[in-house]
């Protein structure tokens, strides 16, 4: 027996090897959600404004624009568990805070942080950078190692991308903002995305993410920062594609916390001010729409409430 | 926990040490230890559901063992249909109570009645028909005398929850794996050797082609009216392929986890796809539970007659596949996949030339035999395919849109999507037939070849599974 363990082990050793330099090699290069944590960190005790959310807004709202210093903490897939989560964690950093803004989108309110498939489900990211311990198993490799987090395949794409390619691996601006130029086909990504959030979309977790919202609201006031919500424009082919039961729940959902807490709830899901060119697909803002946006937020917020 | 996951790279690298280093010709300890390993391998997934497996394998003990001590035929009997009872009752409710309640809900309606929605849900355990139907062909064989009530509660249990193959098979039968709890084990290099062989083919089926043909499936069977017609009937084959690979992979990495830990599992399958008729493919296909369905099914309903009539035989096929194809799966798709296998049986019920001889199925053949058997393994393999659009299908309308759009002028058309995909499921299956034709269980019986060859496939392989294994699938053959 000894010596098939020790041939077996010598057989393995360049294996293990291999993946530990993969491993160290992972860990030198930059990463989202790493880069993100940092630049929050950096700007917290300055910032006025803070932009929570997924991709709607990650992509929606360009901080530069609005009125002081503001922050995207946005990213793809981030649910309402982790907008609470991040703001428990830095709302007593960010003295000067004013504003946070929360999006209350179509599929925001039945999505649940480890119900995505694939790339969509970012339990782990979240458990690894921000030590998020729901939706994870304790033991897992992921929470614990980059190339188990990003897979083999992940991490040899990611290193090959930033040595031969030059990508950076990092989209977003040091205001946490992904300014997009590029525009997909709108009504092919209509086909497919509205059908995505359905499929993935969960209604009996309307409780506990309106709860969430509330708990936004909730933290916000107690501490003078003005919470403010915001529903994303949407396409229209998108639009056409979502079930009516389920936006109309999120408009009264939003409606009813709005007069509930007393906070303003800004909708923009079917504003005929967003045209074809401002889309980056049926979704998502590109740069000319999420700057048009956040324009508007500028000079709306800047009014009263109920003004 | 997965096979393909590091979660199960530690767990059974520590079952490893602990059973051959620490526990080493302790016979009752390593039981225990695999007892444990294996209860915490299911409840991995679940914990909640130790308690089914537990009470399930306590019922089955104590019924068999009352069965021993008794000759009386009703008390007997009565042991044996607790067992029945309560095994078949458990699969039923976790595996079956929402498709019946739906389908009663449906037939009503089509009759105009109007009942509520379920309410209740109800969550299928991982793996409950495999070790369901392993722990009831153990006390059904010892109520017919075929193997003797085991004695020892440890290894009983140890053999209804043994982990290498618990939640997908083989279902192995008490008389091939419950002796094996009672003999001291010896560790055995060359099998061991073997053992990491079947593991490492096992992989790199499962994780290099299932799991990379899987995607193209699930988007031709979800996006079906965007493929053109040749595109779809190469999916349905991507799908077979994917399918064959995830399950025996599964079965070859069983078969090896339990190799290393001195413990011999029977073989699963046997390069189904050039089985010559359909009788050849399910002597080839799951093999234990064909088996299973012959000794506990068929044979019964034949009440032990040799020498049936054709309407009879008929019958029984059709019974026994039809039931097989609701083991798979809570779902009509299955009944009528499992249907479709039985009504292929007829023609050759019917007309017993057609079937090829056990001598003909083997190879090599000559150049006609090879001709003669291209168009039979072509037939066979045309049939199972049209089956598994079916199988394939999350529901009977969504399999019947999509034979609409595959059965359509552009199923003549150039096949412009998945053809890489298409070209490797084409060389797996060329590969397979290397073995088939030299008779060989996988390709990697290479241990005669010089060390710096061998070891070079190896690690080509360890490296091409490790970039591969990014989509953490699933086991197909979990979910039932």
């Amino acid at each position: 027996m000894k010596a098939f363990l020790l041939r077996f082990l010598g057989f393995s050793l360049p294996v293990l090897l291999l993946l530990l330099g993969l491993e160290l090699l992972q860990r030198s290069l930059p990463n989202h959600y790493e880069r993100k944590k940092a630049l929050l960190e950096q700007q917290a005790a300055s910032l006025h404004t803070l932009i929570l959310g997924s991709s709607h807004t990650y992509l929606g709202i360009a901080p530069d624009l609005l009125d002081g210093p503001a922050y995207n903490m946005a990213s793809t897939a981030q649910t309402l568990y982790y907008d609470l989560f991040l703001l428990e964690r830095y709302l007593d950093r960010m003295p000067s805070l004013r504003t946070v803004m929360v999006p209350v989108s179509y599929s925001s309110l039945g999505a649940e942080s480890d119900r995505n498939p694939g790339d969509y489900n970012k339990s782990y990211h979240y458990a690894y950078f921000f030590g998020t311990k729901d939706f994870v198993k304790p033991l897992s490799a992921r929470r614990f190692s980059l190339t188990a987090l990003f897979t083999v395949k992940g991490s040899v794409d990611r290193a090959w991308g930033y040595f031969m390619e030059g990508d950076s691996l990092i989209e977003f601006r040091p205001d946490g903002w992904f300014a997009t130029e590029e525009q997909r086909d709108l009504l092919k990504n209509a086909a497919e995305s509205a059908p995505f959030h359905d499929r993935y979309y969960d209604e009996r977790l309307h409780g506990v993410n309106l709860a969430r919202l509330a708990a936004i609201v909730s933290r916000c006031r107690m501490r003078g920062v003005e919470p403010v919500l915001i529903s994303m424009p949407m396409h229209p082919a998108y639009m056409r594609q979502v079930r009516a039961d389920r936006y109309a729940y999120m408009t009264q959902a939003a409606d009813s916390l709005s007069r509930a807490h007393g906070v303003r709830y800004l909708n923009f899901t079917e504003d005929p001010r967003f045209e074809d060119a401002d889309f980056f697909d049926s979704n998502h803002l590109r740069r000319q729409g999420a700057e048009k946006l956040t324009r508007i937020l500028r000079d709306t917020l800047a009014r009263p409430a109920g003004e | 926990m997965l096979y393909n996951t590091l979660d199960f790279a530690v767990f059974y690298g520590l079952v490893f040490g602990l059973y051959w280093f620490v526990f080493r010709d302790r016979l009752r300890i390593q039981n225990v230890l695999l007892l444990t390993a294996s209860y915490v391998f299911y409840g991995w997934w679940d914990w909640r559901f130790l308690g089914l497996i537990a009470g399930g394998s306590l019922v089955d003990f104590v019924s068999s063992y009352q069965m021993s001590r008794t000759e009386d035929a009703r008390r007997r009997k009565a042991w044996l249909m607790l067992s029945v009872v309560f095994n078949l009752g458990m699969l039923g409710f976790f595996k079956y109570f929402g498709f019946f309640v739906d389908s009663f809900i449906a037939l009503a309606q089509s009759f105009g009645v109007t009942l509520g929605p379920r309410t209740l849900r109800v969550i299928l355990p991982v793996g409950i028909s495999f070790f369901v139907f392993q722990s009831l062909s153990y006390t059904i064989d010892v109520y017919r005398k075929r193997i003797k009530a085991a004695t020892d509660p440890v290894a009983f249990l140890a053999f209804v929850s043994f982990f290498p193959q618990l939640v997908a098979g083989p279902i192995e039968r008490a008389s091939n794996l419950l002796p094996q709890f009672y003999k001291a084990r010896r560790f055995d290099a060359e099998k061991a050797r073997e053992g990491l062989r079947y593991i490492l083919w096992g992989l790199f089926k499962k994780v290099v082609i299932a799991d990379s043909l899987g995607q193209c499936v699930d988007l031709a069977v979800a996006h079906h009216e965007a493929y053109r017609g040749s595109v779809l009937a190469v999916s349905v084959f991507l799908f077979a392929i994917q399918l064959y690979c995830d399950f025996s992979g599964y079965s070859d990495m069983a078969y090896g986890t339990a190799r290393l830990l001195g413990f011999d599992l029977m073989r699963n399958f046997n390069l189904p796809y050039f089985a010559r008729d359909i009788f050849d493919f399910w002597r080839r296909w799951h093999i234990s539970l064909t088996t299973w369905f012959r000794d506990y099914v068929f044979l019964p309903l034949s009440k032990g007659k040799t020498n049936l009539s054709k309407a009879m035989l008929i019958r029984n096929y059709l019974i026994t596949f039809t039931v097989s194809g609701l083991w798979h799966g809570a779902n009509w798709t299955y009944v009528i996949w499992g249907v479709l296998h039985g009504l292929y049986h007829i023609p050759y019920i019917l007309f017993p030339q057609l079937k090829s001889t056990i001598q003909q199925t083997r190879p090599p053949y000559t150049v006609p035999g090879t001709v003669r058997a291209g168009l039979q393994i072509g037939l066979t393999l045309g049939l199972n395919l049209f089956a598994l659009m079916f199988f394939m299908s999350p529901s009977v309308a969504h399999a019947l849109s999509y034979m609409g759009h595959l059965f359509t002028p552009s199923l003549f058309q150039e096949l412009n999507d998945f053809r890489l995909e298409f070209a490797g499921a084409l060389a797996f299956l060329g590969l397979e037939w290397v073995v088939f034709h030299y008779r060989k269980h996988h390709p990697l019986e290479i241990g005669h070849w010089p060390a710096v060859l061998r070891w070079s496939v190896y690690y080509a392989m360890v490296l091409v599974i490790l970039y591969f294994n990014y989509e953490r699938r699933a086991f197909i053959y979990f979910q039932f």
